[in-house]
């Protein structure tokens, strides 16, 4: 099969797999499904009464995994949009008011330096030290750290891009003829040119939230059991996998790489969509 | 300490070594597709290749657990550290490595930049001369497109592969200084505990000035071809 001809193949998987994703997560699966822990049906493979099986403790997996997603991934994406958000608004703000003010902007290429440093230290390790120093487990750590440290991220990426792109012709011929930098920015860069690399990054934030949080919870700082997270559902399935007991881990994973994809799967199809029935018009 | 801070070394030891070996296995992968195709290769597969750094070490820490033990026997986690042999422990370094280097997209992210490097490089007029000339250009490019692809790509990936190193340690049980860290910080100990951060951060600011030097050395080489 030719590469042009795959593309409409794929496009249609994303378009699945975005769907697959929702009806996971929003159909109110408890209701149908006991999710109590049940001591005689530990690590049932699928059936009727449990479609995908139940876990170590005979909870229905796909409750579990269903609230997973709910509870713990859709508040952490919220709170890296708005904070993603926040850090483009506020680098929009902060280059507004250094503009005009001379003294103002050597406080904020001070305060650069250090946004620059922080955002150079590896996010895992900064969010896993706030989650230890404040010796606090669950999701408020977790979403106060990557929620500062993805702030600092888009607020320094704004900076980059300004500082790539205000001396591009159309940028000084704007400001010759007496345009705003207000206009140029919402017109040139959020309107035209930044677009693509805000999008990226934002995808990024996104699946790297995910991560994040799995891997802390794996290591039992972040989501503690009962309630479920990807990191904790693995860290506590380590022994029945290693017994040779696939089915677990294969249906994690899966629920997970749908997870990962999901934000670059929204990115792609809503781009096709614009372009198709909104940018024609 | 000495012990954590061995088996961590090791482990980043590994990942260089394979990045290094990567690199040279896909510049000959990209000067063979050039040759096959009869053109220079173009820049898609840069968004698979930036997907991969959301990988989770754990996950893939994980399969690679199973796959080993369960097909063909392999106990990839590490031995004790006291009974052990110097050779064993180097070589059980690796898979951790390995994981490190797939999740953090060392691996990918070294690929997607040869190809744009030597694409680029290969458009300029002394390369296109040298073409003329019947000289080996792909030689010439090499060390320049390696050197400069591995610092910029190692630039990029070292605050994810520090990131990860925690998991991977503690899935491999891996007797390292994330792993010391992870325990330190389950006792609470938070004195030992900023030892052992000050230990890795020192660690990484001396990865980042090796990956910063050679960039800026690559960057004044280059200067002498423009």
């Amino acid at each position: 099969m030719k590469k042009e001809s795959r593309i409409p193949l794929i496009r249609g998987l994303r378009f699945i797999f975005i769907i697959f994703f929702l009806f996971l997560a929003f159909v109110p699966w408890d209701r149908y499904f006991d999710a109590g822990v049940d001591l005689k049906t530990i690590g049932v493979g699928p059936s009727l009464q449990h479609l995908l099986g139940t876990d170590n403790l005979g909870r229905d997996l796909l409750v579990r995994l269903s609230s997973v997603l709910r509870d713990v991934i859709v508040p952490i994406w919220l709170t890296v949009l708005i904070s993603s958000l926040a850090g483009i608004g506020i680098a929009i703000i902060v280059l507004l008011l250094s503009e005009e003010n001379t003294a103002f902007k050597r406080v904020i290429d001070f305060l650069g330096h250090g946004f620059s440093f922080i955002a150079s230290v590896p996010i895992g390790i900064l969010v896993f030290l706030l989650a230890v120093y404040y010796e606090e487990t669950g999701l408020r750590m977790v979403l106060v750290g990557l929620s500062v440290l993805l702030a600092i991220r888009s607020y320094l990426q704004v900076f980059d891009l300004y500082a790539e792109d205000k001396r591009l012709g159309y940028w000084l011929a704007h400001e010759a003829q007496g345009g705003t930098l207000f206009s140029r920015l919402i017109r040139y860069g959020l309107g035209m040119r930044w677009k693509e690399s805000i999008l990226l990054a934002l995808v990024f934030h996104l699946q790297i939230a995910v991560t994040i949080e799995s891997a802390l919870s794996y290591l039992g700082f972040g989501i503690q059991e009962p309630q479920a997270s990807f990191g904790n559902m693995l860290a506590s399935h380590f022994d029945m996998y290693l017994k040779g007991d696939w089915g677990i881990l294969l249906i994690i994973l899966i629920v997970m790489g749908l997870t990962f994809q999901f934000p670059k799967n929204v990115a792609i199809i809503g781009k096709y969509l614009r372009r198709k029935f909104i940018f024609v018009k | 300490m000495f012990k954590y801070f061995e088996t961590t070394f090791l482990i980043l030891l590994w990942c260089f070594i394979i990045s290094i070996l990567w690199a040279y296995l896909s510049y000959s992968l990209v000067i063979i597709k050039t040759r096959f195709d009869n053109k220079v290769m173009d820049r898609r597969g840069s968004s698979f290749a930036s997907s991969f750094v959301a990988v989770p070490a754990l996950v893939v820490s994980a399969i690679l657990l199973v796959f080993f033990y369960k097909n063909f026997g392999i106990n990839l986690l590490f031995p004790l550290h006291f009974f052990a042999s110097k050779v064993q422990l180097i070589a059980i370094a690796f898979i951790p490595a390995l994981v490190l280097t797939f999740s953090c997209g060392l691996l990918f992210g070294l690929v997607q930049s040869i190809k744009f490097e030597y694409a680029y490089w290969l458009s300029k007029p002394f390369a296109i001369v040298m073409l003329a000339t019947g000289q080996n250009i792909n030689f010439k490019l090499r060390r320049l497109i390696l050197l400069k692809s591995l610092s910029q790509t190692w630039n990029q990936c070292l605050p994810w592969l520090f990131g990860e190193l925690i998991v991977v340690e503690s899935v491999f049980n891996a007797p390292g200084l994330g792993l010391d860290a992870w325990h330190l910080a389950k006792v609470r100990d938070f004195v030992a505990l900023l030892e052992v951060i000050f230990w890795l951060v020192l660690l990484y600011i001396f990865c980042r000035l090796i990956a910063h030097t050679i960039s800026s050395r690559v960057g004044l080489k280059l200067t002498g071809y423009l």
